[in-house]
């Protein structure tokens, strides 16, 4: 009598996760249909999970959050104590793109990451897009991501963003949109590789069932890459990765990344200038550095052109990298291709450079410096995000419908105080995944978004073939950051959808 | 390799070590007072403690007076002390952290973890009965952290360095224990200082590096101070002696240098003179005869010899 009692109860726990599963109708749902019917992509997980008792998930759970913390896969927060760590939190629902929608992405991808590297050779020398008027030539010169610096110079193979992230969102209607391209010295990759050692680990059998491809070739198509690049005449280029150090909060990512590579992660003080070359200095005496992957923003690689204050890079880096003597990855000054406002051009530039019509969406995107979106953004701030185009990191951005009014008029100040500096666009509606919630045991609707990594050398574009999916754990929030409360999932893309 | 990176695993293999024999010793010194001859009062035996890894200043600082919990506290888990178990856990992992790219995954986590470990016991008191505990898992997986490295690490120079920090500071910290030893032995009143209390000290010192059972073995006789001596600084065989590691520092340390050519000024020259003093020391030379002051300036000058090897290596490779 007793054992069937737990069998039913059992049962109950093991149906339990996904019967009372709720689905919010404003977004689109990435694992069920309206219907409440799985995807079929998806329906060899859901039902793995369901295979699971709730006490069960709650262990694997537990079980990859503390593997992360020995194998010390965490970040650092910039606003706590020096040295405190977190887990970046990983979801143990993976998020699977068909192979079909992935192709179409990863072509946009490429597209974008070709414009964005012709737009950067022209900008910093025959300026023909400024001159046939197709972007402003007065604020484009006066941003402060403009590079003085990088003009009439061009790096090995006319590639400046090597490394770029390109961060989307699927809507309502089950595109695909460009949120940003990131082009300085974006991050995140690290977790893409060890999300996915890490459901190795844990869920190796529901792994095997299905046909994904790999991402674990990132390092060495990075390394490739680099190599690539290298100023000519070095036969065997010693390539490095240049980190702030240890109480970055990327540095589990440097770490990893000169790891994978077998290459040495370097900071400021190994470094030194002799007849114009960089050298490193090793045990055994001076070695030469070819080609530097720079973790540091650029207002802190060389004191001499940027920041006076700067311990981190190196004085001088600038002429030896305009010499010829060094390759910089990514180059100086891409902050510009970056600059949300530039985004908003996107669409125009990928026609003027390559005669094409965009792959990926944009968000559409309001400009408080002209005079008719300011008036609009004025009027409607509460159906929109308005963010600071010079920020990251989700730092400075304002939702519209979850801002107090006073936070509202305090923030029309801000805009009216500097026009040039803020943007707008329609809060977009991001699909939402199906999530594990720690606090309530159970599977939820949370925000995801999706950053797709790829890497230009001097002949092609590599991309990764998965992604981060970063996911915004607070309920009902469309902040995915993980310094603000995000967490990720494991991103499949299957070859046989 | 980088120097800085070098200096990093030379530094994390010594603090890795520092931490373990402080482990080690402290569990001795706790848990032998229990059944301890009459002349041994707790005190002394927790003061040893703080002299040993050279904190007793900076604790009287902090407390007026010497108990058990407040030596405890701050040998084993104040973060304020540089010399705490703790600290040392935490100053080797720092450490690794800036290198752990030339490190394994495997020996980086069982270090990870063994500061987690230790972590966890800042905030929190610890009662008296976890004590021992406590010690044994700091020393447990600090081993396991060192078999790591030793059996996912290649033999080159990253292994090379890490070698020559944890086995200099094995001689170090072998050498302090000893040192101490003498230095609580004078403190007690010469009435006191019969041959049970006398043993007692060295036979704490053996438990306090692992090897009583083994000394047993080998010398078949009564623990006495010669026979510590003659074991613990001169044996070549047994892994925790002086003369032992220092033949490891020196084998590690020619095979980093490449070319060989060393002057008289250089550490593979240092090194090796000093190997070979030892070398060739018998047990009549290291016997106290009545004179313990003779014995007290030979670990003194054999100290400051083993922190001048350090000097000379930071200076030719690590800067």
């Amino acid at each position: 009598m007793s054992s069937t009692t737990s069998i039913k109860k059992e049962l109950i726990i093991k149906t339990d996760f996904f019967s009372n599963y709720i689905q919010n109708p404003d977004f689109l749902d990435e694992v069920f249909n309206k219907d409440k019917s799985v995807r079929k992509y998806y329906l060899k997980t859901v039902n793995h999970f369901k295979h699971l008792t709730r006490k069960e998930i709650a262990e694997l759970n537990e079980y990859t959050r503390m593997s992360f913390l020995n194998q010390g896969i965490t970040f650092n927060v910039y606003s706590e104590n020096k040295g405190v760590e977190r887990i970046f939190p990983f979801d143990i629902f993976p998020r699977i793109i068909p192979g079909k929608e992935w192709a179409g992405l990863e072509k946009g991808v490429i597209q974008r990451t070709q414009a964005l590297n012709m737009l950067l050779a022209d900008l910093y020398n025959d300026q023909k897009i400024l001159k046939d008027k197709i972007l402003p030539k007065d604020w484009v010169l006066s941003s402060k991501a403009y590079c003085k610096h990088m003009e009439g110079f061009k790096p090995v193979g006319g590639v400046y963003t090597h490394i770029s992230g390109t961060d989307l969102i699927k809507g309502k209607n089950g595109e695909y949109y460009v949120l940003e391209d990131n082009v300085r010295c974006p991050s995140g990759i690290s977790y893409v590789l060890s999300n996915r050692e890490a459901m190795k680990r844990t869920f190796s059998e529901l792994i095997s069932k299905y046909d994904m491809l790999a991402v674990d070739d990132y390092p060495d198509q990075l390394y490739d890459k680099m190599v690539s690049v290298a100023p000519p005449g070095s036969d065997e280029p010693t390539c490095v990765l240049l980190t702030p150090g240890i109480y970055n909060s990327a540095y589990f990512e440097h770490t990893f990344l000169a790891s994978e590579m077998g290459i040495d992660l370097v900071e400021g003080r190994d470094l030194y200038l002799e007849n114009g070359y960089v050298f490193m200095k090793t045990i055994y005496g001076p070695e030469r550095v070819d080609v530097i992957y720079r973790r540091i923003d650029d207002d802190f690689i060389d004191p001499k052109y940027f920041r006076k204050d700067s311990l981190l890079g190196l004085e001088g880096l600038m002429d030896s990298y305009k010499q010829g003597k060094v390759t910089i990855a990514n180059a100086p000054g891409t902050g510009i291709a970056d600059d949300k406002a530039v985004y908003t051009y996107m669409p125009e530039i990928i026609k003027y450079y390559l005669g094409e019509e965009p792959i990926l969406n944009n968000v559409h995107t309001y400009r408080c410096e002209k005079d008719d979106d300011y008036k609009y953004i004025m009027e409607n701030m509460e159906k929109l995000v308005v963010k600071p185009v010079d920020e990251s990191g989700g730092y400075g951005v304002m939702i519209g419908s979850k801002a107090t009014k006073k936070e509202i008029s305090n923030y029309k100040q801000l805009i009216k105080s500097n026009r040039r500096k803020y943007i707008a666009q329609p809060i977009m509606p991001l699909s939402v995944h199906t999530t594990y919630i720690d606090k309530t045991r159970k599977f939820e609707q949370r925000h995801v978004d999706l950053r797709i990594f790829s890497i230009t050398g001097a002949d092609e574009t590599y991309v990764c073939k998965g992604g981060l999916s970063r996911v915004a754990l607070k309920k009902g929030s469309l902040i995915v950051n993980s310094s603000q409360g995000g967490g990720s999932k494991d991103t499949w893309v299957l070859d046989d959808f | 390799m980088l120097s800085r990176i070098a200096n990093n695993i030379f530094w994390m293999g010594r603090y890795i070590e520092r931490g373990e024999h402080l482990a080690r010793y402290s569990r001795e010194q706790y848990f032998s007072t229990l059944d301890a001859p009459i002349a041994i009062n707790k005190k002394m035996a927790l003061s040893s403690i703080l002299r040993m890894s050279g904190a007793y200043d900076d604790y009287l600082e902090k407390y007026k007076t010497v108990t058990s919990e407040n030596v405890f506290d701050f040998s084993a888990k104040d973060p304020g002390n540089l010399a705490s178990i703790h600290s040392c856990i935490k100053i080797a992992r720092e450490n690794a952290r800036s290198a752990r790219y030339k490190l394994s995954a495997e020996a980086y986590e069982a270090l990870n973890k063994l500061y987690h470990f230790s972590n966890k016991f800042i905030q929190q008191k610890v009662p008296e009965e976890q004590w021992y505990e406590y010690y044994q898992s700091i020393i447990n997986d600090t081993y396991i952290t060192k078999g790591f490295i030793t059996n996912t690490l290649m033999r080159d120079e990253v292994w090379l360095i890490i070698n020559t920090g944890v086995h200099l500071e094995k001689a170090i910290q072998v050498n302090r224990m000893i040192l101490t030893k003498y230095q609580d032995i004078n403190h007690l009143d010469k009435e006191k200082l019969i041959t049970p209390v006398e043993n007692y000290f060295w036979g704490n010192l053996l438990k306090s590096t692992d090897c009583l059972d083994i000394v047993r073995r080998v010398y078949k006789c009564d623990v006495s101070k010669d026979v510590v001596m003659d074991f613990l600084v001169l044996n070549k065989n047994f892994p925790k002696s002086i003369l032992h590691n220092l033949q490891s520092v020196n084998r590690s340390i020619n095979r980093l240098n490449p070319s060989k050519r060393t002057n008289i000024h250089s550490v593979e020259f240092f090194g090796g003179k000093l190997e070979a003093q030892l070398k060739y020391m018998t047990f009549d030379d290291i016997k106290e005869n009545g004179n313990p002051k003779k014995n007290i300036e030979l670990l003194k000058t054999l100290l400051d010899k083993l922190y001048k090897i350090a000097d000379l290596f930071e200076k030719q490779y690590l800067t």
